[in-house]
């Protein structure tokens, strides 16, 4: 071959911009090398698809053999010879399928996700660090004594995973950390409790004072107030207030008052959370249901128990199905948390229970007296100065570069952030030392529902959640169980605080007597779905506000429940994907009144008539197929665009804030309230019936010129009702999206964000001599996308169906055909 | 002769990858540019080998029952890009590399290794 320098130098830097490219990437391109490695790389991930038949690892720590078997479904059945090699075997088959998940959630609860996924996260490692989060959770494990059950269970879980990455090679990681060019970070048993913190951020990061406050700065103190009251007009409570029928407090609406200087300059000191939307009422980012039946009113004759906690819809799911053994001492199955050492809903032989949020109250805010506005580094308690702790928070970036830094001080209370030169720090439960993994633990072992929520309450802290268990000998309970504080002179929490003083300060928490709760109550079941815990007549103290509430849907469970004496576990399943809705049923009577009123006047549009025809012929279910329900829900938002004028601030095209649809429904008695009138439209006064008919005329014509008329067929509430099942990272080919739902707002499945919250676990429970339990959830087992098990039950979730969950008593009691896979982990040297 | 050599590259190719890594692609290659430096078109030989060796073990795979054509129209979806892309990445990138450090192996073995 003939020598070419030129040629050659051109190949030589070729090769080299190749290898670079190879090596490191480029722009948007993940380093292409080990990306493309059809062995090691992205292709890996459809390698590792299937579970093998069988496989066999070394566990350091384990104390004896752990079998564990997957059914056909992919559930991981764990049987282990102590408490501690459960949670290690947990630790290890939740990291084989869900490791890049665990780390994702863990870092998202410690402020550290810019390590993950670089410097686009900056903003929400820095939300999760200003509000305290990494601090608390470095406190709860400080405060586990060495020796805990806890700690150890914790240490044995992160023992169990930290052994799966070690015998993990480089083609089974995750498909997505070779997307970031990153490798798995060792689990630490922090990065749990790091996860029960954002846990409680999703569930207990509520703002109420911020909403009233915005409403008192527009419209004044008196009007705020009524319009974002503490207690819900609609009462049909959690502990059962011994009416048979929900009741409809009145609301008194004072008029809009002047402006409020003060409030308005108050404002800034409270952290804006995202802008309220146009919708008619306050989007919940998160619902659940639950519900148990006495064996009075079960067609079995036993207690039957159902639970469906709504959040965020991932993929993978933000659960995982397991089951674990340890004969003697557990024998628990049901849904834990990737990252989290155990089951948190789910059901023993003896015991159901599931979980919803409780909206308490638990966050509070002061204005603290520092000695530096600029650079503080004391602040005033009660005439004297006490120094601030300053914590340093360092952000780094995917190979350790430093992104940022600053620093957070905290008084007694918790967290400080300067807003327009004051300094407010917040006290929240959420960061107070607590012992969730006991909670869950303890609990376990109960064998009567009431003793289960005893032994939930002792340890558990936040975020409250309402419990519901059923067990084998029939009863029923309940318990709205976390930390409520007592708050000074019985005040509420919607009040900016003086925090130069400790009279200030919380005095306590609720003894777990006063908790909300029932046991057994005379109407033979319970239920909750994050409406107002307990009759305001019958509450012992403040606990939360009417915003943080939801009644529609207990109310259409209480229907259901009450109108069904011989419920069955089938009946169960329906009920969760019910498409009736309370709420349609009870604004459908105004807007049909007010149609007839102004079409009776004569001087109504085209488009009303046909409007009120449609209602009229709605049947108020939220099924695929129906033409009415985007007409009321486009209408419904039309009332509170033009009723909740008042609420725009002076030159703003944005709400301060909007009242709930409680309060909405209950000013709708008022038909002459000032409320009513269109402040946009001057020469005009409207009353209730205008508006009414106006928005629903209006939604009428809009939907006619974006969808054609109602017989087009693109009405159907599943064309824009759809659920929207998002890769954890966001990314398009590994999510499902626009899946058709039957379900809207106020349904037991509601459609809410765009599609992207929703029954995240359905749980129904039959507690006989035998457990019988079906349930599902919007994803699979396997976090790996190229696997089958990836998104297998979606298929089920959306058309409400539940699969039949296998409980096997002992190992040898699995059939071979109901196994998929063995795992035999035994106990390995360091 | 051609068709042999390049499917015994392949194999070496594919082998250095299950063993060593991706970089064994230009490892390979380069030994091979400077081992069989008078043969007829070394580089393109062993841009195809790459390809092969790349390709072949996806094709072993898809025909095991793996679902690598699933799986890479979902990659390429999450990455923004036509569903085709992840799979002629697959096999543009070991061949370039290989090619490249073949061609280099055989013009510089050529240069220095070659009796006069």
């Amino acid at each position: 071959m003939r020598f070419r320098p030129l040629a050659i130098l051109g190949a030589s830097l070729a090769l080299a911009g190749v290898t670079y490219v190879g090596r490191s990437g480029a722009g948007p391109l993940p380093p292409l090398g080990p990306f493309l490695d059809p062995v090691r790389g992205a292709w890996g991930a459809v390698a590792y698809a299937a579970l093998p038949d069988s496989a066999l690892h070394g566990i350091p720590g384990l104390g004896a053999a752990v079998e564990v078997r997957y059914d056909t479904r992919g559930v991981p059945h764990i049987f282990a010879a102590s408490e501690e090699d459960a949670a290690r075997a947990l630790g290890f088959v939740v990291a084989r399928d869900r490791l890049f998940q665990m780390e994702l959630q863990a870092r998202s609860g410690a402020g550290t996700l810019t390590e993950l996924v670089g410097a686009a996260a900056v903003s929400a490692d820095s939300e999760a660090r200003h509000l305290g989060m990494p601090r608390g959770a470095e406190q709860k494990l400080a405060a586990f004594p060495a020796d805990s059950r806890s700690r150890r269970l914790l240490e044995a879980y992160a023992g169990g995973v930290n052994a799966y990455i070690d015998g993990a090679s480089p083609a089974e990681w995750p498909v997505e950390y070779k997307l970031l060019g990153r490798r798995p970070a060792r689990w630490l048993p922090l990065h749990s409790l790091n996860l029960y913190a954002s846990m409680g951020a999703t569930l207990a990061l509520l703002n109420g004072e911020r909403d009233r406050l915005a409403a008192r700065a527009v419209v004044g103190d008196l009007a705020a107030r009524a319009l974002f009251p503490v207690e819900s007009p609609i009462q049909e409570p959690i502990q059962p207030n011994g009416s048979a029928t929900p009741r409809l407090d009145v609301l008194h609406l004072p008029p809009p008052g002047a402006q409020d200087s003060a409030a308005l300059a108050l404002l800034p000191l409270l952290p804006r959370g995202a802008p309220p939307g146009d919708d008619a009422e306050v989007s919940r980012h998160f619902a659940s249901n639950n519900w148990a039946v006495a064996p009075a009113r079960s067609r079995s004759g036993h207690a039957l128990l159902a639970g469906d906690p709504h959040l965020s819809l991932t993929l993978p799911s933000i659960w995982y199905e397991a089951h674990l053994v340890v004969p003697g001492v557990l024998d628990v199955y049901g849904v834990t948390i990737p990252g989290s050492p155990g089951v948190v809903i789910g059901f023993t032989r003896d015991v159901a229970w599931s979980l919803t949020n409780t909206g308490a109250d638990v966050l509070d805010y002061y204005r603290e007296t520092v000695d530096d506005q600029a650079s503080p580094r004391r602040y005033m308690l009660d005439n004297a100065w006490r120094d601030l702790e300053r914590r340093e928070e360092v952000y780094r970036g995917k190979v350790g570069q430093v992104l940022r830094v600053d620093t957070v001080l905290y008084s007694h209370r918790g967290p400080l952030q300067r807003l327009n030169n004051e300094w407010v720090s917040m006290r929240w439960t959420v960061n107070e030392p607590s012992d969730l993994v006991a909670a869950f633990f303890d609990a376990q072992r109960a064998t009567t529902a009431s003793q289960f929520l005893d032994l939930f309450a002792r340890s558990y802290f936040a975020p409250a959640q309402n419990v519901i268990a059923a067990d084998r000998a029939g009863n029923i309970a309940i318990r709205s169980t976390g930390h409520f504080p007592l708050r000074p002179e019985g005040g509420d929490g919607l009040a900016i605080r003086d925090g130069s003083t400790s009279a200030s300060d919380w005095s306590g928490y609720w003894p777990v007597t006063s908790y909300p709760q029932s046991l057994n109550p005379a109407q033979g079941f319970l239920a909750s779905a994050n409406q107002q815990p307990i009759d305001p007549q019958q509450a012992p103290a403040y606990l939360g506000y009417d915003a943080a509430y939801e009644p529609w849907r207990a109310l259409q469970i209480n229907r259901l429940l009450r109108a069904n004496g011989r419920v069955t576990l089938d009946d169960m399943r329906a009920y969760q994907t019910d498409p009736g809705s309370v709420r349609a049923d009870w604004f459908v009577t105004y807007f049909r009144s007010a149609a007839s009123v102004s079409l009776a006047r004569g001087n109504a549009p085209a488009a009303l008539k046909a409007a009120d025809s449609l209602l009229a012929a709605w049947d108020r279910r939220y099924t695929i197929g129906n033409t009415g329900a985007l007409l009321f829900e486009t209408a419904l938002s039309g009332v509170a665009r033009r009723t909740w004028d008042e609420l725009l601030p002076p030159g703003d095209s944005v709400r301060a804030a909007t009242p709930s649809s409680g309060v909405l429904f209950a000013l709708m008695a008022d038909s002459a309230s000032v409320w009513w009138d269109d402040r946009r439209t001057g020469d005009v006064v409207e009353d209730r019936d205008m508006i009414l008919a106006a928005a629903l005329a209006s939604a009428y014509e809009t939907l006619a010129r974006q969808h054609g008329a109602p017989s087009s067929g693109k009405w159907a509430w599943g064309t824009s009702a759809t659920a929207q099942v998002n890769h954890l990272l966001g990314l398009a080919g590994f999510s499902a999206r626009d899946i058709p739902v039957q379900g809207g707002r106020g349904t037991l499945n509601p459609s809410v964000q765009n599609g992207a919250y929703g029954s995240s676990w359905r749980m129904v429970v039959e507690l006989g001599p035998t457990v019988r339990a079906l349930g599902t959830y919007p994803g699979g087992q396997s976090g790996n996308p190229a696997s089958s098990r990836y998104a297998d039950r979606l298929r089920f979730w959306k058309d409400g169906d539940l699969e039949l969950l296998i409980v096997p008593v002992a190992l040898d009691s699995l059939t071979p055909s109901q196994v998929q896979s063995r795992l035999t982990l035994t106990p390995a040297g360091r | 002769m051609v068709f042999l050599r390049t499917l015994m590259l392949a194999v070496g190719i594919a082998i250095g990858t299950i063993m060593l890594g991706w970089w064994s692609v230009p490892v390979v290659a380069l030994a091979y540019g400077v081992a069989l430096r008078r043969s007829r078109f070394p580089a393109m030989t062993a841009a195809a080998s790459g390809a092969i060796a790349w390709g072949g073990y996806l094709g072993l795979a898809m025909l095991g029952g793996a679902p690598v054509v699933r799986f890479g129209r979902e990659l390429a979806a999450s990455m923004q890009l036509p569903g085709w892309a992840p799979f002629t990445a697959t096999l543009i990138f070991p061949a370039v590399l290989a090619g490249l450090a073949a061609y280099l192996g055989a013009r510089v073995g050529g240069r220095y290794l070659s009796s006069p």
